[in-house]
């Protein structure tokens, strides 16, 4: 097993968990590099505890997390560039997929970092919720907080999305 | 004590059709071809400059395409998972033009629509040579950047391709929540301008994100224009589609308790 192997295998759904957990469709290739550098430094020390998605999985988690940090750190200091316009979307995707993909983001940027990653690693990456506690490294129980704390939150959005929608204000 | 078993997920469990749409959408997010090779490209170098890990990673980097069976058939499942929405998506779009970003560039528009397989590409940088596959289908170099294997799939369906009568714009399509926005906000003072936003987001076929509350809209337009017989009858067909919607109670306010 060597990283790039790694990379053809899990390098899609490395990038995909990366957009969903807040980083720009510009930075993902940078982050989606990040991750696979780390993934080379540890890989002799991976002791196969976890499955190999999983500890892919929980590097993914360490990164974005480390790249919206510097992301809002940058636009405290340097600009005022409105979120939207950090993003580059795939040019060829559906106009509906990028719609629904952007409101889900939106969504998930009201979530702290930990029921982010919770959210998306259960419900987006399907992950078993024991691979989920892995991944993020906390208890399981602590894990089945923040995936209900989640769901309430994200449940909470769209009542209030389809709320603002229909009724004028 | 024993922990508590998985729940079911959202895409199953939630009422919510946003919801669920929304979580399809996310599983469906496909990294490109192009997207993948470019980090590939880039990650022999930064391996070679991390030392550690696997020997030779960068080596087989410069040597590696996605053309493998493993990533095929990865993009495969996503393709054919896809296929239901993309459907649907494809109704939601208005001739070739639509494929753009709503918000996009004319460079976003003009890159959408070239080719019908998910056709590994060769990227700008120096890397990967690309590995044809027998559905492989030449690309011009001007959307080798950013060509997902996904969608070229949904561009090739043939709802996708088939041109709309009733729809005219080739403009690429505006946000759906914008042009609820905008219907809002003409309610008040032009409700017929807020009837016509609604109709033409009706027009843009069942992949709508928020159509239960395009149709709220809809009716309320047709309460303050009078025209309260139509009203109700959009309420009743509302109702007979969304039968659990929370909307419910604003239209029996809208048109009353016997629609």
């Amino acid at each position: 097993m060597d990283t790039t192997t790694l990379f053809r295998e899990h390098g899609p759904f490395v990038w995909r968990v990366l957009r969903r957990l807040g980083v720009s469709e510009n930075d993902t290739a940078d982050a989606c590099q990040e991750v696979f550098v780390v993934v080379h430094k540890k890989l002799a020390e991976f002791e196969r505890r976890s499955s190999v998605r999983t500890w892919l999985y929980g590097i993914a988690v360490r990164v974005a997390s480390d790249h919206r940090r510097r992301v809002r750190r940058r636009r405290e200091l340097v600009t005022d560039v409105p979120p939207e316009l950090l993003t580059d979307e795939s040019p060829d995707d559906t106009a509906m997929m990028r719609e629904a993909r952007a409101l889900l983001d939106g969504i998930l940027d009201t979530l702290d970092d930990d029921k982010r990653a919770v959210f998306v690693l259960y419900e987006i990456e399907q992950l078993a919720m024991n691979d989920v506690a892995t991944a993020i490294g906390c208890p399981l129980q602590t894990a089945y907080s923040r995936l209900h704390a989640a769901r309430d939150l994200v449940q909470s959005s769209i009542r209030k999305i389809r709320q603002d929608a229909a009724v004028p204000s | 004590m024993m922990p508590p078993t998985d729940p079911e997920r959202l895409a199953t469990l939630a009422q919510d059709p946003l919801l669920k749409k929304l979580l399809r959408a996310a599983e469906h997010d496909v990294a490109s071809e192009a997207q993948l090779a470019e980090v590939l490209a880039k990650l022999g170098p930064a391996l070679d400059a991390a030392g550690g890990g696997s020997a030779a990673a960068s080596t087989v980097a410069a040597k590696t395409t996605f053309g493998g069976a493993k990533w095929l058939a990865v993009v495969g499942l996503g393709v054919a998972t896809l296929a239901p929405i993309a459907w649907v998506a494809s109704r939601s779009r208005e001739g070739p033009a639509t494929a753009a970003a709503p918000t996009s560039t004319s460079t976003s528009t003009s890159t959408s629509t070239s080719t019908s397989t998910p056709t590994p590409t060769p990227t700008p940088t120096p890397t990967p040579t690309p590995t044809p596959t027998p559905t492989s289908t030449p690309t011009p170099d001007a959307v080798l950047p950013r060509q997902p294997s996904v969608s070229t799939t949904r561009v090739a369906s043939p709802s996708a391709s088939a041109p709309r009568a009733d729809v005219a714009p080739t403009q690429p399509l505006e946000p759906e929540v914008r042009v609820l926005q905008r219907a809002q906000d003409a309610l008040g003072r032009e409700p017929a301008r807020a009837l016509a936003l609604c109709d033409e987001l009706a027009r843009r076929g069942d992949g709508a994100l928020l159509d239960q509350e395009r149709e709220v809209i809809a009716i309320d337009a047709l309460k303050r224009l009078g025209r309260m017989s139509d009203a109700r009858a959009r309420a009743k067909r509302f109702r007979a589609a969304h039968p659990t919607s929370s909307h419910l109670g604003r239209l029996e306010v809208l048109v009353g308790r016997d629609f």
